[in-house]
């Protein structure tokens, strides 16, 4: 045993000598000799490493028509999705699906919002929300981040932008009209209608020889497309959203002959009941199928009711601005949807990517293939695929300059609500006119 | 040993009773005292009642001068009055059935009963939706079959139709429920005074109301009581089906209430109409308890 | 022979009984389950079709195809509910030994704090839950909706089985008492076992209940599908494919199935569970 000590203790010795470190003049000098160049390897070396970058989702909330294309190119979450890949390979993007109705839509975001939730990182945004959503900072302004906007018109990115803040990447915006039936029409010796009445009186004409037709079509149900036909109606018999000073004037004289009139299309059969239940596309399904002398709808049908696969009436129909009374503006309803980054987004880096993409030509000419018009970037409407996809373009010149937003207010869901349930009262007979329309009034004015 | 036990059952029971006082605590007490707390700021758009400006009564008032709200009120009344009513008179008359039907059937007979409960409000709404349509709905057809009508009603968009619609739609499960209550209660009615009453040569009417009715008021009564509540509470059936319905003609105090807090974004206002939903229902229930106070007997 | 003919009148009168019953109780089933059978596109052809001219198990495959995977939120309602039922049932069989059995001064302040709870209508709690719930940062989870739908319980649960602890015989208790078992394991060794019936009546309802509950679970799952129960999936279908009713039927049959079941099979239990609150008192 006591022989053993001493050798571990001198083999440990010998071995701590070995390991430990011998600082000796000599290997000092020989560091400092180290060449420049090489941290320079070594920076280029952590360059590389950061390279493939990790695997990120941004998932986009939409409701169901960006997986539709009407046109002979991919539904637009496809052309989203493939340009995406392709610049930036890392980010998946995914989609969350929207209720259809407009108003559904709004609160599921209001939800998801209010929650502070991460899981959306983009959303679509209707227009008229533009106020609500800028005031409550609920878009992340995109000012500086998407260059792309130097291509757009102006116009297209001010209807998606608050006191200056730029909220939203449009890729469809739309105007409002009166399509007919122009063979109708000859026949009967009847002028497109300019005014309300006489819109009626060729209506009442021809439906009396054709009874199993629809006068006049348009979509009453309580849904957010009454707030435009009624907006429309409003305007074309002179009326105005709000006085001067900030009143609400639903219900001045000229309000009241608006809605009287929608009610009394229902009333006297020159549009039938059902409207009070339908939404755009039943109203357009009617017409298209050759069912109806008149419908108030968005101008971009005009793509393919010449399409005979799709349309019963190719060729025999036209568009006009929405008649107006003597007095009144003719008044298209603008309507539109544009992307916006949710501020609670946990990559904002990847949302702005892929909003980025969005923005691209290669996109806004995805949506305009797939949806049709309109969309913002500039040059699009000239491109040769675009116009092959979308024949008639041309037509809706016609009715861009009666353009007409719909009532700008913070608390617009509200202000909508209020429209829908106040003129769906009226037109399926449950409250006379003046009393819907002050109840109206005094609803909005009570809002803050 | 036996002293030990008796100074720790106290204290036991305060340790039994804690979690449930603590669940209670969290979700319904907090909730209730932070609700009233923001029905006193303007909330727009944020919950962030600590920097948001006080309002005190503001919000109580604006409900007050919305003349949707008293339009709600009185359709949830209506609501209630109307469907509790059929539903205890539905629910009484198939809990009666269970009696009369050949005992080997009795059991198939409830089971068939039981199944309108055990579907789910919500998924309710949405089949009635179904049943409802105007087109190709069974509603709507069976009527035009039995010749009642010309073409199939617009139950849910007519407005003088959806209130009925959404009636019937929320007895068809309620039914169910008071139902089984009922049986529980008529069950409890000793056979040989029945039978008593069959030798005496009572008829059925007399027998139902002489003696079962009397006999099973303390059910009756307490059952009326939860099917109330609930009624006033109801939002999954409106909810789902009609949304409020065409205009606000269906909308009941929580339906609307709802849409301010995640349609709208207005917590306080929001707030203000949950509690006042929350005192109407309370007075009536503590209204109600003390009228029939006197018809049970409560347990010690 | 009287005898006979009264008995068959008997048989006659029930099911006649019986099939008005049915009709007012099951039509409804049998017309959305003939929709969930139809191939999609033929439910709104005229005349109306009772019995499907084409059938087709395809709604069915769509339901359970990547589009809306259905089983999902029927796995997120069976974990939730079962998860419910467990917790609820510790909860408020412990609580309600209290109120029913032990020495306690504040039995009857208890009892009303508890049953005024129970009076309080969901849209009271729903706003300040929900951002409690946001800031725990479990929303869109199942736990944000397993935890409150535990308290939700507690009125019904706690009534429930206070009446029924109420309803036993002492002397098991007494003898255990007797013999030096501390009061927890007189629980849980003498009452539990005895209470078999009652915690299943209690059982069954809060899985039921939980399984029902709406507004919660529409409200934490954000309508997202991460965290969505079955009513909350039914719901958004219903929304979002507001004109395919083939395939919404299928989906309602599918979200049916487990409850009916269950309801069925339970039967017995469910009806004293229901009625121990009305009758007993």
């Amino acid at each position: 045993m006591a022989k053993r000590v001493p050798i571990i203790l001198i083999t440990l010795t010998l071995i701590l000598a070995a390991c430990g470190p011998a600082p000796t003049p000599e290997i000092m000098e020989r560091t400092v000799e180290v060449p420049v160049e090489q941290t320079v390897e070594v920076t280029t070396v952590v360059e590389q490493t950061v390279a493939p970058e990790e695997e990120t989702d941004v998932t986009l909330a939409y409701g169901r028509f960006i997986n539709v294309s009407f046109g002979p190119g991919p539904a637009p979450f496809e052309a989203i999705k493939n340009a995406v890949e392709e610049q930036y390979p890392n980010i998946d993007v995914q989609l969350n699906m929207t209720p259809d109705s407009s108003s559904a839509w709004h609160d599921s975001l209001a939800v998801w919002i209010s929650a502070e939730d991460p899981t959306v990182d983009i959303y679509g945004m209707d227009t008229p929300w533009v106020k609500e959503f800028g005031s409550a900072e609920w878009a992340v302004p995109l000012n500086d981040k998407i260059p792309e906007f130097d291509n757009y018109a102006q116009s297209g990115l001010d209807v998606f932008s608050h006191e200056g803040n730029r909220l939203g990447v449009p890729v469809w915006g739309s105007i409002s009209g009166l399509f007919y039936r122009a063979d109708l029409l000859d026949e009967y010796g009847f002028e497109p209608p300019k005014t309300f009445d006489d819109l009626v009186e060729a209506a009442e004409t021809i439906t009396a020889d054709n009874p199993e037709l629809s006068g006049f079509v348009w979509p009453g149900g309580k849904e957010e497309s009454l707030v435009m036909v009624w907006a429309s109606m409003l305007y074309g018999f002179g009326g105005r959203y709000f006085e001067d000073d900030g009143d609400c004037a639903f219900n001045s004289t000229e309000g009241i002959a608006a809605v009287t009139f929608m009610k009394d299309l229902i009333d006297s059969g020159v549009s039938p009941r059902e409207v009070t239940a339908w939404d755009s596309e039943a109203a357009r399904t009617r017409f298209a199928e050759g069912n109806a002398v008149f419908l108030w709808h968005n101008v971009d049908i005009v793509t393919w009711l010449d399409d005979e696969e799709r349309s019963g009436i190719a060729g025999q129909w036209g568009l006009i601005p929405t008649p107006a009374q003597p007095g009144g503006r003719h008044s298209g309803v603008t309507g539109g949807f544009a992307f916006a980054i949710n501020p609670y987004t946990d990559d904002m880096d990847a949302a702005v990517k892929v909003m980025r993409v969005i923005a691209s030509e290669e996109v806004q000419k995805a949506f305009a293939i797939a949806w049709g018009p309109v969309q913002y970037y500039q040059g699009l409407y000239n491109d040769p695929e675009v116009l092959e996809a979308n024949p008639n373009a041309d037509a809706m010149n016609a009715v861009l300059d009666t353009a007409l937003n719909r009532p700008p207010s913070e608390d617009y869901a509200q202000v909508s609500t209020i429209i829908q349930e106040e003129i769906h009262s009226v037109i399926t007979g449950i409250k006379p006119v003046e009393t819907a329309l002050n109840d109206a009034c005094s609803r909005v004015d009570a809002l803050d | 040993m036996r002293q030990r036990l008796r100074l720790r059952e106290p204290a036991v029971a305060v340790l039994f009773i804690v979690p449930a006082f603590i669940g209670l605590a969290v979700f319904f007490y907090y909730p209730i005292g932070q609700t009233m707390i923001f029905s006193l700021f303007d909330l727009d758009h944020t919950s962030d009642w600590l920097n948001a400006p006080f309002v005190g009564l503001g919000n109580y008032l604006d409900v007050m001068k919305s003349r949707q709200f008293w339009l709600s009120l009185r359709f949830t009344f209506l609501f209630s009055a109307v469907s509790v009513f059929l539903q205890f008179w539905i629910g009484l008359g198939m809990a009666m059935a269970t009696f009369a039907v050949v005992p080997r059937l009795r059991g198939v007979l409830r089971a068939i009963i039981i199944i309108p409960w055990a579907i789910p409000q919500i998924v309710q709404a949405a089949m009635w939706k179904w049943l409802y349509n105007t087109d190709v709905g069974l509603i709507g057809d069976l009527l035009v079959r039995a010749g009642l009508v010309g073409r199939p009603p617009l139950f849910l968009a007519d407005p003088r139709l959806a209130m009925g619609a959404v009636i019937f739609a929320y007895v068809w499960k309620t039914a169910s429920v008071t139902s089984i209550f009922l049986m529980g209660g008529l069950a409890m009615v000793p056979d040989h005074l029945i039978d008593a009453a069959k030798v005496d040569g009572a008829r059925t009417w007399m027998r139902f109301w002489r003696i079962t009715v009397p006999l099973i008021m303390p059910t009756i009564l307490v059952t009326l009581l939860f099917r109330t509540r609930d009624a006033l509470r109801a939002f999954d059936i409106i909810y789902g089906l009609t949304g409020g319905g065409p205009g606000t003609q269906t909308d009941v105090l929580s339906s609307f209430a709802y849409k301010f807090y995640f349609g709208y974004v207005e917590y306080g206002l929001g707030s203000a109409y949950a509690l006042i939903t929350f005192v109407l229902i309370l007075a009536l229930s503590l209204f109600y308890l003390k009228r029939i106070q006197p018809h049970l007997q409560f347990r010690s | 022979m009287r005898l006979l003919g009264k008995q068959r009148l008997k048989w006659v009168y029930s099911i006649g009984i019986i099939a008005l019953i049915s009709l007012f109780c099951l039509a409804p089933l049998y017309w959305i389950v003939i929709t969930s059978l139809k191939t999609p596109g033929t439910e709104f052809r005229k005349p109306v079709e009772y019995w499907p001219s084409s059938f087709s198990l395809e709604s069915y495959g769509v339901i359970l195809g990547p589009q809306f995977r259905i089983q999902n939120a029927i796995k997120n309602s069976f974990i939730v509910s079962s998860a419910v039922t467990l917790g609820a049932l510790l909860v408020t069989s412990l609580s309600a030994y209290t109120i029913a059995r032990l020495r306690f001064k504040y039995k009857i302040e208890s009892l009303i704090l508890i049953q005024l709870a129970g009076m309080v209508p969901p849209i009271v709690t729903i706003a300040p839950t929900f951002v409690l719930i946001r800031s725990m940062g479990l929303l869109q989870t199942l736990w944000g909706l397993i935890i409150p739908n535990i308290a939700y319980n507690i009125p019904i649960g706690t009534w429930l089985m206070a009446a029924y602890f109420a309803g036993l015989p002492t002397d098991l208790e007494d003898a255990a008492r007797v013999d030096g078992y501390p009061p927890f394991s007189t629980f849980w060794r003498v009452i539990i076992p005895l209470a078999a019936p009652g915690l299943f009546s209690a059982g069954v309802l809060a899985f039921l209940g939980s399984w029902g509950e709406f507004m919660l679970a529409l409200t934490i799952s954000l309508g997202l599908p991460s965290a969505q129960t079955v009513p909350v999936a039914i719901l958004t279908f219903s929304q979002r494919h507001e004109l395919q009713w083939a395939w919404v039927s299928a989906g309602i049959v599918l979200s049916l199935l487990p409850v009916v079941v269950m309801v069925l099979i339970f039967q017995k239990w469910v009806i004293k569970g229901l009625t121990a609150g009305a009758v007993k008192y």
